[in-house]
Protein backbone atom coordinates (compact mmCIF):
# COMPACT_ATOMS: atom_id res chain seq x y z
CA UNK A 1 0.00 0.00 0.00
CA UNK A 2 1.32 3.35 -0.92
CA UNK A 3 0.99 6.71 1.13
CA UNK A 4 1.43 9.52 1.03
CA UNK A 5 2.74 12.22 4.04
CA UNK A 6 1.87 15.83 3.94
CA UNK A 7 4.77 18.33 5.77
CA UNK A 8 5.17 21.69 6.26
CA UNK A 9 8.63 22.65 7.20
CA UNK A 10 10.05 19.25 7.98
CA UNK A 11 7.17 18.09 10.10
CA UNK A 12 4.81 15.90 8.94
CA UNK A 13 1.06 17.37 9.69
CA UNK A 14 -1.13 14.24 8.11
CA UNK A 15 -0.88 11.07 6.06
CA UNK A 16 -2.82 9.86 3.13
CA UNK A 17 -3.39 6.33 1.57
CA UNK A 18 -3.39 5.90 -1.65
CA UNK A 19 -6.18 3.40 -1.72
CA UNK A 20 -8.12 4.93 -4.92
CA UNK A 21 -6.93 4.63 -8.52
CA UNK A 22 -6.74 8.26 -8.76
CA UNK A 23 -6.08 10.67 -5.52
CA UNK A 24 -6.25 14.39 -6.33
CA UNK A 25 -4.54 17.33 -4.60
CA UNK A 26 -5.53 20.56 -4.67
CA UNK A 27 -6.54 24.20 -2.68
CA UNK A 28 -10.36 23.24 -3.59
CA UNK A 29 -12.13 20.91 -0.49
CA UNK A 30 -13.13 18.94 -3.67
CA UNK A 31 -9.63 17.40 -3.58
CA UNK A 32 -8.19 13.88 -1.81
CA UNK A 33 -5.34 16.06 -0.35
CA UNK A 34 -6.61 19.41 0.60
CA UNK A 35 -3.92 21.86 0.94
CA UNK A 36 -4.53 25.46 1.83
CA UNK A 37 -2.10 27.49 0.53
CA UNK A 38 -2.51 30.40 -2.06
CA UNK A 39 0.67 28.97 -4.50
CA UNK A 40 -1.60 25.82 -4.51
CA UNK A 41 -3.67 25.71 -7.49
CA UNK A 42 -7.65 25.02 -7.00
CA UNK A 43 -6.61 21.37 -9.14
CA UNK A 44 -2.87 20.91 -8.65
CA UNK A 45 -1.98 17.23 -9.15
CA UNK A 46 -2.54 13.90 -9.49
CA UNK A 47 -1.78 10.54 -8.14
CA UNK A 48 -2.46 8.26 -10.77
CA UNK A 49 -1.87 4.38 -9.90
CA UNK A 50 -2.10 1.10 -11.79
CA UNK A 51 -1.24 -1.69 -10.37
CA UNK A 52 1.76 -1.34 -7.98
CA UNK A 53 2.92 1.74 -9.81
CA UNK A 54 1.99 5.34 -8.73
CA UNK A 55 2.59 8.44 -10.64
CA UNK A 56 2.36 11.90 -10.22
CA UNK A 57 0.73 14.49 -12.58
CA UNK A 58 0.86 18.12 -12.26
CA UNK A 59 -2.70 19.16 -13.81
CA UNK A 60 -1.25 22.69 -15.46
CA UNK A 61 -0.57 23.83 -12.19
CA UNK A 62 0.32 27.37 -11.90
CA UNK A 63 3.22 26.79 -9.80
CA UNK A 64 4.39 23.58 -11.35
CA UNK A 65 5.17 20.32 -9.22
CA UNK A 66 8.38 19.33 -8.15
CA UNK A 67 9.75 16.35 -7.20
CA UNK A 68 13.33 16.05 -5.69
CA UNK A 69 13.25 19.43 -6.64
CA UNK A 70 12.43 19.01 -10.22
CA UNK A 71 9.59 20.35 -12.15
CA UNK A 72 7.37 17.35 -13.96
CA UNK A 73 4.39 16.70 -15.90
CA UNK A 74 4.27 12.99 -14.92
CA UNK A 75 6.57 10.61 -13.79
CA UNK A 76 6.86 7.19 -11.89
CA UNK A 77 7.12 7.83 -8.09
CA UNK A 78 10.03 5.64 -6.35
CA UNK A 79 9.98 4.90 -2.51
CA UNK A 80 10.81 8.25 -0.85
CA UNK A 81 10.21 10.91 -3.05
CA UNK A 82 9.47 14.04 -2.41
CA UNK A 83 7.01 16.45 -3.82
CA UNK A 84 6.85 20.21 -3.86
CA UNK A 85 3.40 21.26 -4.00
CA UNK A 86 3.78 25.27 -3.03
CA UNK A 87 4.93 25.49 -0.05
CA UNK A 88 4.29 22.30 1.32
CA UNK A 89 5.86 18.52 0.75
CA UNK A 90 4.41 15.24 0.07
CA UNK A 91 6.54 12.36 0.63
CA UNK A 92 6.19 8.83 -0.81
CA UNK A 93 6.40 5.88 0.67
CA UNK A 94 5.68 2.80 -0.50
CA UNK A 95 4.65 -0.56 1.75
CA UNK A 96 5.59 -3.87 1.65
CA UNK A 97 9.07 -2.79 0.47
CA UNK A 98 11.68 -4.87 -1.45
CA UNK A 99 12.97 -8.13 0.32
CA UNK A 100 15.13 -10.67 -0.69
CA UNK A 101 14.33 -13.85 -2.16
CA UNK A 102 11.66 -14.33 -4.51
CA UNK A 103 11.35 -11.27 -6.24
CA UNK A 104 10.77 -10.71 -9.99
CA UNK A 105 9.16 -13.93 -11.04
CA UNK A 106 7.71 -14.26 -13.99
CA UNK A 107 3.89 -14.34 -13.69
CA UNK A 108 1.17 -15.08 -16.08
CA UNK A 109 -1.39 -12.53 -16.17
CA UNK A 110 -4.52 -12.88 -18.52
CA UNK A 111 -5.31 -9.60 -20.75
CA UNK A 112 -8.82 -9.57 -18.88
CA UNK A 113 -7.50 -8.93 -15.54
CA UNK A 114 -5.10 -6.10 -16.60
CA UNK A 115 -7.07 -3.50 -15.49
CA UNK A 116 -7.45 -4.78 -11.78
CA UNK A 117 -4.46 -6.29 -11.58
CA UNK A 118 -2.44 -7.09 -8.09
CA UNK A 119 0.06 -9.28 -8.67
CA UNK A 120 -1.08 -11.25 -5.66
CA UNK A 121 1.51 -12.22 -2.54
CA UNK A 122 4.31 -11.38 -4.59
CA UNK A 123 6.91 -8.91 -2.94
CA UNK A 124 7.17 -5.63 -4.88
CA UNK A 125 10.23 -6.22 -7.23
CA UNK A 126 12.82 -3.52 -6.30
CA UNK A 127 13.07 -0.79 -8.74
CA UNK A 128 15.54 -1.37 -11.34
CA UNK A 129 18.84 -0.45 -10.64
CA UNK A 130 20.87 1.46 -13.66
CA UNK A 131 23.26 -0.80 -14.47
CA UNK A 132 26.60 1.88 -14.61
CA UNK A 133 29.77 -0.08 -14.57
CA UNK A 134 32.46 2.89 -13.14
CA UNK A 135 30.38 5.68 -13.63
CA UNK A 136 31.86 8.11 -11.45
CA UNK A 137 35.31 6.20 -11.03
CA UNK A 138 38.14 6.32 -13.23
CA UNK A 139 37.92 5.92 -16.37
CA UNK A 140 40.56 3.10 -17.57
CA UNK A 141 42.81 4.31 -20.99
CA UNK A 142 44.96 2.88 -23.06
CA UNK A 143 47.85 4.58 -24.94
CA UNK A 144 49.70 3.53 -27.77
CA UNK A 145 53.30 3.61 -27.73
CA UNK A 146 54.48 2.13 -31.06
CA UNK A 147 53.82 1.69 -34.90
CA UNK A 148 51.36 4.26 -37.04
CA UNK A 149 49.25 5.04 -34.24
CA UNK A 150 52.13 6.16 -31.81
CA UNK A 151 50.59 8.40 -28.99
CA UNK A 152 46.89 8.13 -29.93
CA UNK A 153 44.79 7.39 -26.74
CA UNK A 154 42.13 5.02 -26.53
CA UNK A 155 39.51 6.13 -23.77
CA UNK A 156 37.16 2.74 -22.39
CA UNK A 157 34.04 4.66 -21.72
CA UNK A 158 32.34 1.83 -23.49
CA UNK A 159 31.17 -1.52 -22.17
CA UNK A 160 33.38 -2.89 -24.75
CA UNK A 161 36.32 -1.62 -26.86
CA UNK A 162 37.82 -3.49 -29.69
CA UNK A 163 41.54 -3.46 -30.27
CA UNK A 164 43.35 -4.73 -33.43
CA UNK A 165 42.02 -6.02 -36.88
CA UNK A 166 39.37 -8.25 -37.65
CA UNK A 167 40.33 -11.54 -39.44
CA UNK A 168 44.02 -10.66 -38.24
CA UNK A 169 43.82 -10.16 -34.15
CA UNK A 170 41.18 -8.85 -32.24
CA UNK A 171 41.07 -8.28 -28.71
CA UNK A 172 38.31 -6.88 -25.95
CA UNK A 173 38.73 -4.43 -23.32
CA UNK A 174 35.65 -4.92 -21.28
CA UNK A 175 34.65 -2.56 -18.62
CA UNK A 176 32.79 -4.19 -15.51
CA UNK A 177 31.97 -3.09 -12.16
CA UNK A 178 35.20 -4.63 -10.93
CA UNK A 179 37.64 -3.17 -13.27
CA UNK A 180 38.72 -3.53 -16.40
CA UNK A 181 39.42 -7.07 -18.82
CA UNK A 182 41.27 -7.75 -21.54
CA UNK A 183 39.74 -10.87 -23.56
CA UNK A 184 41.42 -12.59 -26.42
CA UNK A 185 38.67 -12.23 -29.55
CA UNK A 186 39.90 -13.96 -32.83
CA UNK A 187 43.31 -14.95 -34.18
CA UNK A 188 45.76 -17.23 -34.00
CA UNK A 189 48.04 -14.83 -31.51
CA UNK A 190 46.90 -14.02 -28.41
CA UNK A 191 47.93 -10.79 -26.96
CA UNK A 192 50.58 -10.00 -24.30
CA UNK A 193 50.59 -8.56 -20.85
CA UNK A 194 53.93 -7.69 -19.61
CA UNK A 195 55.37 -9.60 -22.35
CA UNK A 196 53.62 -12.63 -21.42
CA UNK A 197 50.26 -14.14 -23.59
CA UNK A 198 46.73 -14.23 -21.86
CA UNK A 199 45.01 -17.75 -22.75
CA UNK A 200 41.16 -17.54 -23.44
CA UNK A 201 39.98 -16.25 -19.60
CA UNK A 202 39.83 -12.67 -19.37
CA UNK A 203 42.78 -10.93 -17.95
CA UNK A 204 41.74 -8.32 -15.29
CA UNK A 205 44.01 -4.82 -16.12
CA UNK A 206 46.59 -3.21 -13.84
CA UNK A 207 48.06 0.56 -13.97
CA UNK A 208 50.66 0.36 -16.16
CA UNK A 209 50.25 -2.95 -17.68
CA UNK A 210 52.10 -3.11 -20.75
CA UNK A 211 49.85 -4.87 -23.69
CA UNK A 212 51.04 -6.19 -26.98
CA UNK A 213 48.69 -6.92 -29.82
CA UNK A 214 49.89 -7.56 -33.46
CA UNK A 215 53.19 -6.31 -32.53
CA UNK A 216 52.07 -2.83 -31.54
CA UNK A 217 52.94 -1.70 -28.25
CA UNK A 218 50.94 -0.27 -25.66
CA UNK A 219 50.19 0.70 -22.06
CA UNK A 220 47.00 1.14 -20.05
CA UNK A 221 46.32 3.14 -16.55
CA UNK A 222 43.25 4.83 -15.08
CA UNK A 223 42.55 8.57 -15.35
CA UNK A 224 40.57 10.02 -12.91
CA UNK B 1 16.86 -32.71 -46.10
CA UNK B 2 18.68 -29.29 -46.33
CA UNK B 3 21.78 -29.51 -43.96
CA UNK B 4 22.26 -25.70 -42.77
CA UNK B 5 24.94 -26.29 -40.28
CA UNK B 6 27.26 -24.74 -42.52
CA UNK B 7 25.57 -21.73 -43.30
CA UNK B 8 24.45 -20.82 -40.16
CA UNK B 9 26.49 -20.92 -36.69
CA UNK B 10 24.30 -21.04 -33.75
CA UNK B 11 25.97 -20.59 -30.44
CA UNK B 12 24.06 -20.34 -26.84
CA UNK B 13 24.83 -19.80 -23.04
CA UNK B 14 22.11 -20.40 -20.16
CA UNK B 15 23.03 -18.94 -16.08
CA UNK B 16 20.88 -18.96 -13.16
CA UNK B 17 22.14 -15.94 -12.59
CA UNK B 18 23.27 -14.37 -9.41
CA UNK B 19 20.36 -14.50 -6.89
CA UNK B 20 18.12 -17.76 -7.81
CA UNK B 21 19.24 -21.25 -7.14
CA UNK B 22 17.19 -22.59 -10.14
CA UNK B 23 17.55 -22.38 -13.45
CA UNK B 24 14.31 -21.79 -15.41
CA UNK B 25 15.89 -20.81 -18.96
CA UNK B 26 16.24 -23.89 -20.98
CA UNK B 27 17.48 -23.47 -24.68
CA UNK B 28 17.98 -25.98 -27.45
CA UNK B 29 19.08 -25.40 -31.08
CA UNK B 30 19.99 -27.76 -34.48
CA UNK B 31 22.43 -25.90 -36.55
CA UNK B 32 21.39 -28.61 -39.40
CA UNK B 33 17.93 -27.73 -39.07
CA UNK B 34 18.35 -23.99 -38.85
CA UNK B 35 16.53 -24.03 -35.22
CA UNK B 36 16.76 -22.34 -32.34
CA UNK B 37 14.46 -22.27 -29.18
CA UNK B 38 14.58 -20.52 -25.98
CA UNK B 39 12.00 -20.73 -23.04
CA UNK B 40 11.88 -18.96 -19.80
CA UNK B 41 9.79 -21.24 -17.81
CA UNK B 42 7.53 -20.11 -14.09
CA UNK B 43 5.84 -21.90 -11.83
CA UNK B 44 6.09 -23.60 -8.29
CA UNK B 45 9.06 -25.30 -7.01
CA UNK B 46 10.89 -26.99 -10.04
CA UNK B 47 7.78 -26.71 -12.20
CA UNK B 48 9.61 -23.77 -14.07
CA UNK B 49 12.17 -26.04 -15.28
CA UNK B 50 9.84 -28.49 -16.02
CA UNK B 51 7.58 -26.51 -18.21
CA UNK B 52 10.77 -24.89 -20.13
CA UNK B 53 12.47 -28.08 -20.42
CA UNK B 54 9.44 -29.90 -22.13
CA UNK B 55 8.93 -26.78 -24.44
CA UNK B 56 12.73 -27.10 -25.82
CA UNK B 57 12.64 -31.02 -26.52
CA UNK B 58 8.73 -30.71 -27.58
CA UNK B 59 9.30 -28.28 -30.26
CA UNK B 60 13.10 -29.76 -31.11
CA UNK B 61 11.65 -33.33 -31.65
CA UNK B 62 8.44 -32.06 -33.67
CA UNK B 63 9.89 -29.68 -36.02
CA UNK B 64 12.98 -32.33 -36.65
CA UNK B 65 10.50 -34.49 -37.48
CA UNK B 66 8.09 -32.17 -39.55
CA UNK B 67 11.43 -31.23 -41.97
CA UNK B 68 12.19 -35.23 -42.42
CA UNK B 69 8.89 -35.38 -44.80
CA UNK B 70 8.64 -32.19 -46.80
CA UNK B 71 10.96 -28.81 -47.17
CA UNK B 72 9.88 -25.21 -44.84
CA UNK B 73 9.54 -23.49 -48.14
CA UNK B 74 6.86 -25.77 -49.27
CA UNK B 75 3.74 -24.57 -50.19
CA UNK B 76 0.99 -26.00 -48.23
CA UNK B 77 -2.49 -24.45 -48.86
CA UNK B 78 -0.48 -21.17 -50.04
CA UNK B 79 1.48 -20.85 -46.54
CA UNK B 80 4.95 -22.26 -46.51
CA UNK B 81 5.00 -25.54 -44.21
CA UNK B 82 7.94 -24.19 -42.42
CA UNK B 83 5.05 -21.71 -40.53
CA UNK B 84 2.68 -24.89 -40.51
CA UNK B 85 5.42 -26.98 -38.54
CA UNK B 86 6.40 -24.07 -35.60
CA UNK B 87 2.81 -23.45 -34.92
CA UNK B 88 2.29 -26.95 -34.45
CA UNK B 89 5.39 -27.71 -32.51
CA UNK B 90 4.46 -25.16 -30.68
CA UNK B 91 0.87 -26.20 -29.68
CA UNK B 92 2.08 -29.47 -28.50
CA UNK B 93 4.87 -28.30 -26.00
CA UNK B 94 1.42 -26.58 -25.00
CA UNK B 95 -0.79 -29.51 -24.91
CA UNK B 96 1.98 -31.83 -23.30
CA UNK B 97 2.31 -28.74 -20.25
CA UNK B 98 -0.80 -28.48 -19.93
CA UNK B 99 -1.26 -32.06 -19.38
CA UNK B 100 1.71 -32.53 -17.03
CA UNK B 101 0.29 -29.05 -14.91
CA UNK B 102 -3.43 -30.75 -14.90
CA UNK B 103 -2.37 -34.50 -13.92
CA UNK B 104 0.86 -33.33 -11.78
CA UNK B 105 -0.74 -31.21 -8.42
CA UNK B 106 3.37 -30.40 -7.94
CA UNK B 107 2.94 -28.91 -11.33
CA UNK B 108 -0.41 -27.24 -11.42
CA UNK B 109 -0.14 -23.77 -12.76
CA UNK B 110 3.33 -23.92 -14.32
CA UNK B 111 4.00 -22.27 -18.04
CA UNK B 112 6.39 -20.91 -20.40
CA UNK B 113 7.37 -18.08 -22.42
CA UNK B 114 8.50 -18.83 -25.66
CA UNK B 115 11.00 -17.84 -28.39
CA UNK B 116 12.17 -19.55 -31.55
CA UNK B 117 13.64 -18.80 -34.97
CA UNK B 118 13.15 -21.15 -37.94
CA UNK B 119 16.14 -20.32 -40.83
CA UNK B 120 15.06 -21.46 -44.38
CA UNK B 121 15.39 -20.18 -47.87
CA UNK B 122 16.70 -17.18 -46.95
CA UNK B 123 14.67 -16.02 -44.17
CA UNK B 124 13.84 -16.19 -40.61
CA UNK B 125 10.88 -17.43 -39.34
CA UNK B 126 9.70 -15.97 -35.67
CA UNK B 127 7.91 -17.81 -33.31
CA UNK B 128 7.34 -16.31 -29.78
CA UNK B 129 4.69 -16.40 -26.63
CA UNK B 130 5.49 -14.12 -23.67
CA UNK B 131 8.53 -11.66 -22.89
CA UNK B 132 11.39 -13.48 -24.72
CA UNK B 133 12.75 -11.26 -27.69
CA UNK B 134 14.53 -11.95 -30.57
CA UNK B 135 16.85 -9.19 -31.91
CA UNK B 136 18.64 -8.60 -35.17
CA UNK B 137 22.15 -7.48 -35.53
CA UNK B 138 22.38 -6.03 -39.68
CA UNK B 139 24.83 -3.07 -40.49
CA UNK B 140 25.96 -2.51 -36.50
CA UNK B 141 22.42 -1.57 -35.80
CA UNK B 142 20.69 -3.90 -33.14
CA UNK B 143 16.60 -4.01 -33.84
CA UNK B 144 14.08 -5.88 -31.44
CA UNK B 145 11.90 -8.13 -34.13
CA UNK B 146 9.65 -9.08 -31.60
CA UNK B 147 7.06 -7.43 -29.16
CA UNK B 148 6.73 -8.63 -26.01
CA UNK B 149 3.24 -10.04 -25.06
CA UNK B 150 3.47 -8.60 -21.30
CA UNK B 151 1.67 -6.09 -19.28
CA UNK B 152 4.21 -3.21 -19.69
CA UNK B 153 4.13 -3.27 -23.30
CA UNK B 154 0.46 -3.00 -22.97
CA UNK B 155 1.00 -0.05 -21.08
CA UNK B 156 3.55 1.27 -23.29
CA UNK B 157 0.92 0.66 -26.57
CA UNK B 158 -1.40 2.48 -25.04
CA UNK B 159 0.09 5.52 -24.36
CA UNK B 160 -0.24 5.39 -20.28
CA UNK B 161 3.64 5.06 -19.68
CA UNK B 162 6.58 5.42 -21.51
CA UNK B 163 9.89 3.27 -23.07
CA UNK B 164 11.95 5.00 -19.81
CA UNK B 165 9.21 4.82 -17.03
CA UNK B 166 8.46 1.20 -17.88
CA UNK B 167 12.19 0.40 -17.31
CA UNK B 168 11.53 1.42 -13.47
CA UNK B 169 7.98 -0.18 -13.43
CA UNK B 170 6.82 -2.86 -10.62
CA UNK B 171 5.65 -5.01 -13.32
CA UNK B 172 8.31 -5.83 -15.52
CA UNK B 173 7.51 -9.51 -14.80
CA UNK B 174 4.19 -10.05 -15.99
CA UNK B 175 3.33 -11.67 -18.87
CA UNK B 176 -0.34 -11.63 -20.83
CA UNK B 177 0.48 -14.89 -23.13
CA UNK B 178 2.45 -18.16 -22.01
CA UNK B 179 2.82 -21.68 -23.70
CA UNK B 180 0.60 -24.47 -21.43
CA UNK B 181 -1.42 -22.40 -19.15
CA UNK B 182 -4.64 -23.27 -21.52
CA UNK B 183 -5.83 -25.35 -23.79
CA UNK B 184 -4.36 -23.83 -26.70
CA UNK B 185 -1.15 -20.98 -27.08
CA UNK B 186 -1.47 -17.96 -28.74
CA UNK B 187 1.77 -17.85 -30.54
CA UNK B 188 2.88 -14.63 -32.70
CA UNK B 189 4.65 -15.69 -36.01
CA UNK B 190 6.58 -13.50 -38.37
CA UNK B 191 8.64 -13.91 -40.55
CA UNK B 192 11.83 -11.44 -42.15
CA UNK B 193 14.39 -11.59 -44.94
CA UNK B 194 17.65 -12.75 -43.44
CA UNK B 195 20.75 -11.28 -44.86
CA UNK B 196 24.37 -12.61 -44.84
CA UNK B 197 26.00 -11.41 -41.76
CA UNK B 198 22.81 -10.98 -39.84
CA UNK B 199 23.70 -11.66 -36.09
CA UNK B 200 20.36 -12.82 -34.59
CA UNK B 201 19.75 -12.88 -30.69
CA UNK B 202 17.18 -14.81 -28.59
CA UNK B 203 17.38 -14.01 -25.09
CA UNK B 204 15.09 -14.11 -21.63
CA UNK B 205 14.56 -10.82 -19.96
CA UNK B 206 17.16 -11.72 -17.49
CA UNK B 207 19.27 -10.28 -20.22
CA UNK B 208 17.02 -7.55 -20.97
CA UNK B 209 16.12 -6.41 -17.71
CA UNK B 210 19.54 -5.82 -16.51
CA UNK B 211 21.04 -4.67 -18.79
CA UNK B 212 20.60 -1.96 -21.90
CA UNK B 213 19.75 -2.23 -25.60
CA UNK B 214 23.18 -0.39 -26.06
CA UNK B 215 25.09 -2.38 -24.25
CA UNK B 216 23.81 -5.35 -26.09
CA UNK B 217 24.62 -4.01 -29.43
CA UNK B 218 27.94 -3.19 -27.86
CA UNK B 219 29.55 -6.40 -26.51
CA UNK B 220 27.89 -7.88 -29.90
CA UNK B 221 30.03 -5.71 -31.99
CA UNK B 222 33.04 -5.96 -30.50
CA UNK B 223 32.67 -10.13 -29.96
CA UNK B 224 30.60 -11.56 -33.19
CA UNK B 225 33.95 -12.98 -34.65
CA UNK B 226 34.32 -15.41 -31.08
CA UNK B 227 30.31 -16.12 -30.63
CA UNK B 228 30.65 -18.49 -27.72
CA UNK B 229 32.37 -15.70 -26.27
CA UNK B 230 30.15 -12.74 -26.77
CA UNK B 231 27.33 -15.23 -25.31
CA UNK B 232 29.25 -15.50 -22.16
CA UNK B 233 29.90 -11.89 -22.02
CA UNK B 234 26.39 -11.13 -22.67
CA UNK B 235 25.41 -13.35 -19.55
CA UNK B 236 28.31 -11.76 -17.45
CA UNK B 237 27.65 -8.54 -18.42
CA UNK B 238 23.63 -8.90 -17.14
CA UNK B 239 25.17 -10.91 -13.54
CA UNK B 240 27.51 -7.72 -13.00
CA UNK B 241 24.35 -5.68 -12.98
CA UNK B 242 22.76 -7.71 -10.48
CA UNK B 243 21.69 -11.16 -12.24
CA UNK B 244 18.32 -11.05 -10.78
CA UNK B 245 16.84 -13.59 -13.00
CA UNK B 246 17.92 -16.55 -15.04
CA UNK B 247 19.82 -15.41 -17.97
CA UNK B 248 19.76 -17.22 -21.11
CA UNK B 249 21.09 -16.01 -24.30
CA UNK B 250 21.63 -18.03 -28.05
CA UNK B 251 22.86 -16.32 -30.97
CA UNK B 252 22.74 -17.29 -34.78
CA UNK B 253 24.88 -15.98 -37.49
CA UNK B 254 24.36 -16.01 -41.14
CA UNK B 255 27.76 -17.00 -42.70
CA UNK B 256 26.47 -17.97 -46.44
CA UNK B 257 22.65 -17.61 -48.18
CA UNK B 258 20.84 -20.28 -47.48
CA UNK B 259 18.41 -20.53 -50.68
CA UNK B 260 16.00 -23.69 -50.24
CA UNK B 261 17.00 -26.04 -53.44
CA UNK B 262 13.60 -26.19 -56.00
CA UNK B 263 12.74 -22.65 -54.65
CA UNK B 264 13.27 -20.83 -58.13
CA UNK B 265 11.25 -23.70 -59.31
CA UNK B 266 8.31 -22.86 -56.84
CA UNK B 267 8.46 -19.22 -58.02
CA UNK B 268 8.39 -19.64 -61.49
CA UNK B 269 5.53 -22.35 -60.88
CA UNK B 270 3.88 -19.65 -59.07
CA UNK B 271 4.41 -17.34 -61.29
CA UNK B 272 2.67 -19.42 -64.25
CA UNK B 273 -0.18 -20.15 -61.99
CA UNK B 274 -0.61 -16.17 -61.38
CA UNK B 275 -0.95 -16.18 -65.41
CA UNK B 276 -3.80 -18.07 -65.79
Amino acid sequence: MAKVLLCLDGTVIKEFRLTRDRTSVGRRPSNDIQIENIAVSGEHAVFDRIGRDVFIEDLGSTNGTLINGKPVQRQLLANGDELTVGKYTLKYWQDGAPVGGDFDKTLVMRSAQAASVQPAAKPAAPVAQAPVANAAGPVGVVKVLTGANAGRELLLNKPATTLGKAGVQVAVISKRPTGYFLIHVEGKQHPKVNGVEIGTSARQLKEEDAIELMGVQMVYFERD
Amino acid sequence: MADLSRLLRIEGATDPGMVREHNEDAIGFDPALGFAVLADGMGGYLAGEVASGMAIEMTLHVVRGALQSHPAHQLVEGVPYGHVVLEDAIQQANSAIYGTALSQPQCSGMGTTLVAALFYDNRVLVAHVGDSRLYCLRDDVLTQLTRDHSFLQEQIDSGLITQEEARHSHHRNLVTRAVGIDPLAEVELTEHVAEVGDLYLLCSDGLTDMIDDDVIASILLTMRNNLPLAAQQLVLAANDAGGRDNVSVLLVEVEKPFPAKGAIWNKVSSLLRGTR
